[in-house]
């Protein structure tokens, strides 16, 4: 299309700057339509007025404010696993960016094993959030570190069983391959198989993230904000807001990839092709995140021990027939 | 319960154990979806917002939003600011001498008020000051926008608490079958441009059953006053002006009364048990036989004769108490404790605004006519009601009434007051000059004047 | 923050500063009696306190930008806010929402009852009422907003030793 040849290092650098850009827009994106979304669904309107035309400009003030808000460290905060830890949280968030395919040629890097990849960062953050909780030196961010990082070895096992059924079908672990073999979206087509994949994976994101009804580790009833306790200004943002936010733009556009059929075409239907696959992947993107902030508002949050017993007794077993009956389909249909 | 067991007999404990299994059993996340279900029904319906600052809630006219004050009628008799539980009602005034009204009288003095402060900061928003008021002097208003930077700023003076009366609401309809206390056959005047109040329809109804068009005022005020405990449930624009206490009206009351005009379609003894429980269950009178003989809430005691009598402001009617086993309907209490027209409001011509609430009663339970006729024929003693109208007194008009409202206009106008407070201010300044009140006395450079 | 306390700033960074702090009001919910109540009518479906850009949900007062004490303030309960008024970082800003924490209102006699919320930190805009309703409490959060946004940004980090400066009032009906 474009005659023009870049060095390695341009390239880097652009797609640096293009993933830098896209992950704190999605998170002010993001957080306006958790805020207009959850409104609504409870019967309210949500910012009106921040920005004139229905509040659109209500996560922007709320990042320029905690910007510029005063950073206070504990005095007895261990100062430099304080800081780092908002970094630690952010980083690998940003990571995940990097493999979901927009398009066919829309990607950071294709790696040949990015379900893996999409995994293994995936549980990085866990270390920011324990970090985070260790240092501030206050026991309330101890126990919602302790939590969380509880909550998220239990919820990685259903979203790791679900990627295995979803790698299994593909026969692939590269998230490009995946998405060009769903004809039809995993959600669908191996029937029953697809859709129970999907709604672990559902279940697993909504706990990783954090969010209700699985947010125990900040639980604000009990244990105030989590590990998030003590940060203020900045590092609220990023350590919180970014991250949550990040968090949940990330695992709708992999929630999109591995089971609705990413930039495919919903149903498999030529004329349908017309419609680029930049906007197949955001209209479902969209969908998963919206699917999360319905959850949102609908449900009360469970108790710790519900919560474990849930994983461990419920959707680990359920996932592990699942794999069975997906090598069984795949090797006998 | 009882009731429940005939109607339903077959509702018993295992039913409720059966549906709490059949709750219990797993739903295999229906349930879940059902709750998903709801939220998003919710997504598509109207939301319920009232967009404060561009939409604003139709609040009731009885709104304790803040207090206004109507100078011309405060007589800086300082009730208000005794009776205030948290005394944050600042009064000042000073004397005036007067000059007599015809040669050789006596010279008159008059308080003016200097200054009128209520402290919101402080103010629990009790209505006490508004209720006891006995000039009609303070009304509540809507208004509740009135946050301040500053707790200094949360005492308005009476300028400002003057600007408020303008938001003062009339008084809200009566109800569906409600009457005027003491004048069933006309709607109180209304006055300061209050909404007419609708006009129940009971009140020809039961007029026609008492027979008597003309029942109001003085005459009939026995009836009623007596057993109502100390006018607590009425508006403060149907207070009687110097009412009757109930107990002395009791011991001087004229004989007959009380029960009698429930004769027509109650048997006695019926007539009787209704009369007891009353005064047993409803006794929150002010005197202290009443409660003494009565004791709190026993439903089955026997009342004396006494209690009676002074609660239904008749001589006792029946010498012999019987137990009261049955309930009565609020009809027949209506009967019983304010069968008689209430007492005119007195203020006439000049009453603010319209009666708020009024005794129910339906019309066949009037009083009986002869009684009321025999009572206008010769009043009882001491039924005497005063029918003085409060007011400030009144002198020759100093200046030209219509040229002070107009120069007040165009001044709060000019001074960029908004219209609505500036043709407040300009009707308070032509009233007092209509009533020769020296306006904003001693300060005369204030605004106002 | 020192950057802003030593340079004076242009005035569209100010502009934004104050836009900001105005729309981003994180709310410390402190009801303590009968005014939380309207309180949390306010903050509910009906009056929507989140249209303001006020949003209730911080749970730390770390991460708060506004204060609101409705309700009687106890003097054991005085300790507390006072602590939570410190630990929430600049800039904060308070209401003092019923007579209760302007300054007693009905235990204006009591042993037990703090005189006010003002006694011991500094406070913002006073709404009156007992309890005030919650659109009052919605126009409290108008007028602190009025106020914000005539601030001086570099001025607010020296504390709360500004003068409050002179805004026009919106008149009876308020609005924003
Ligand atoms: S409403 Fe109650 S507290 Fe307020 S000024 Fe009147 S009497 Fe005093
Ligand atoms: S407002 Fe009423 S009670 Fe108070 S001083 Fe005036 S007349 Fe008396
Ligand atoms: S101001 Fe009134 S409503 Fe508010 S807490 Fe105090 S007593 Fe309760």
């Amino acid at each position: 299309m474009f005659d023009i040849t870049l060095a390695t290092w341009q390239i880097l650098v652009i797609k640096i700057i293009v993933i830098l850009t896209v992950v704190p827009v999605g998170a002010l994106v993001g957080g306006y339509a958790e805020h207009k979304v959850m409104a609504h669904l409870q019967h309210r309107l949500g910012p009106m007025y921040p920005g004139g035309f229905h509040g659109w400009a209500t996560t922007l003030a709320d990042g320029i404010k905690f910007l510029y808000k005063e950073d206070i460290i504990p005095a007895a905060a261990d100062r430099k696993v304080f800081s780092l830890a908002p970094a630690a949280i952010m980083v690998p968030i940003i990571m995940t960016y990097l493999v979901i395919p927009i398009d066919r040629a829309l990607i950071v890097e294709d790696l040949d094993v990015g379900i893996f990849y999409l995994l293994a960062v995936g549980s990085l953050s866990t270390i920011g959030l324990l970090m985070a909780g260790w240092s501030s030196a206050n026991k309330y961010a101890l126990i919602g570190a302790l939590r969380s990082a509880a909550q998220l070895i239990a919820y990685e096992l259903p979203i790791v069983l679900a990627a295995v059924v979803v790698a299994m079908l593909a026969g692939s672990l590269s998230l490009i391959d995946i998405v060009e073999t769903q004809n039809w979206p995993f959600a669908i087509w191996p029937p029953g198989i697809g859709f129970i994949a999907f709604l672990l994976f559902t279940v697993g994101a909504v706990a990783e993230m954090t969010r209700v009804p699985f947010d125990m580790p900040v639980a604000e009833s009990e244990i105030i904000t989590g590990p998030f306790t003590e940060y203020s200004g900045m590092r609220y943002i990023f350590a919180h807001m970014f991250a949550e936010m990040g968090h949940m733009v990330a695992f709708g556009g992999i929630g999109a990839t591995l089971f609705l059929g990413g930039y495919q075409p919903i149903v498999p239907i030529p004329f349908l092709d017309f419609i680029p696959g930049v906007i197949w992947f955001s209209a479902k993107t969209m969908f998963m995140i919206f699917l999360f902030l319905w959850i949102r508002p609908t449900f009360p949050r469970v108790r710790e021990d519900q919560l474990q017993k849930f994983a461990w007794k419920f959707l680990i077993p359920v996932g592990l027939a699942l794999v069975l009956v997906t090598g069984a389909w795949v090797l006998y249909v | 319960m009882a009731v429940d067991e005939h109607r339903a007999p077959r509702t018993t404990e295992s039913d409720d154990a059966r549906r709490l299994v059949k709750a219990r059993r797993p739903g295999f996340g229906i349930g879940l979806l059902k709750g998903m279900a709801v939220t998003l029904k919710h997504l598509f319906k109207h939301n319920t917002v009232i967009q404060y600052p561009d939409e604003k809630q139709d609040l009731s006219s009885r709104t304790r939003g803040v207090i206004a004050l109507k100078e011309e009628n405060c007589t800086v008799c300082m009730l208000c600011a005794r009776e205030c539980p948290d005394w944050c009602i600042y009064i000042d005034s000073h004397k005036e001498t007067l000059a007599p009204k015809r040669e050789g009288g006596r010279p008159r003095k008059r308080n003016i008020l200097d200054r009128f402060a209520i402290d919101y900061a402080l103010c629990m928003y009790c209505g006490i000051c508004v209720e006891v008021c006995p000039y009609d002097a303070l009304f509540w208003s809507r208004e509740f926008e009135y946050a301040e930077y500053d707790i200094r700023e949360l005492t308005h003076e009476k300028e400002k608490l003057s600007d408020w009366m303008a938001s003062v609401l009339p008084p809200p309809a009566l109800e569906e079958g409600a009457e005027y206390p003491g004048s069933p056959t006309r709607a109180p005047e209304v006055a300061d441009g209050a909404a007419a109040p609708v006009k129940p329809v009971q009140a020809e109804a039961s007029d026609a059953a008492a027979g008597t068009p003309e029942r109001r005022g003085a005459q009939a005020a026995p009836l009623g006053t007596g057993g109502r405990p100390a006018d607590a449930g009425a508006p403060k624009e149907a207070k009687p002006d110097v009412g009757p206490v109930p107990g002395r009206q009791a011991e001087a009351a004229p004989a007959p009364e009380g029960a009698e005009p429930a004769a027509a379609e109650a048997p006695p003894v019926q007539e009787e048990e209704q009369q007891a429980a009353p005064s047993q269950e409803q006794a929150p009178g002010p005197e202290p036989t009443a409660e003494d003989h009565a004791g709190p809430g026993g439903r089955t005691e026997t009342a004396s004769p006494e209690v009676l009598g002074i609660q239904m402001g008749a001589e006792p009617a029946s010498p012999s108490p019987r137990e009261s086993t049955e309930t009565p309907s609020p009809e027949v209490l209506g009967i019983q404790m304010g069968g008689g027209p209430a007492p005119s409001p007195g203020a006439g011509e000049d009453a603010v605004g319209a009666p708020e609430e009024a005794e129910t009663r339906t019309p066949q339970e009037g009083p009986d006519p002869e009684e009321v006729a025999r009572l206008q024929e010769t009043p009882g003693p001491n039924v005497e009601v005063p029918n003085e109208e409060p007011k400030p007194t009144a002198l020759d008009p100093t200046e030209d009434p219509k040229e002070v409202y107009e120069a007040v206009l165009s001044d709060q106008l000019a001074k960029g007051s908004s219209p609505e407070v500036a043709e407040a201010r300009a009707k308070v300044a032509r009233v007092k000059a209509e009533r020769g009140i020296a306006r904003n006395p001693g300060v005369a450079t204030k605004e106002d004047s | 923050m020192a950057v802003i306390e030593k340079v004076k700033l242009p005035g569209p960074a100010s502009w934004l500063l104050n836009w900001s702090r105005k729309y981003s009001l994180w709310m410390m919910q402190f009801g303590l009696a009968c005014c939380g109540i309207e309180m949390g009518a306010a903050i509910a479906s009906k009056f929507d306190i989140i249209r303001f850009g006020v949003i209730p949900f911080p749970a730390s007062p770390r991460q708060a930008d506004l204060l609101v004490v409705a309700g009687t303030v106890t003097d054991k309960m005085a300790a507390p806010i006072k602590r939570v008024y410190d630990q929430m970082p600049e800039p904060k800003y308070v209401i003092s929402m019923g007579s209760c924490a302007n300054c007693g209102g009905p235990y204006w006699d009591s042993y037990a009852v703090t005189k006010g919320v003002d006694q011991i930190i500094p406070v913002d805009v006073y709404v009156p009422g007992c309890p005030p309703r919650p659109e009052a409490l919605l126009q409290g959060v108008i007028r602190l907003q009025q106020k914000i946004s005539g601030e001086n940004p570099s001025e607010k980090w020296l504390g709360h030793t500004t003068p409050i400066p002179v805004i026009p009032e919106p008149g009876l009906a308020g609005g924003v």
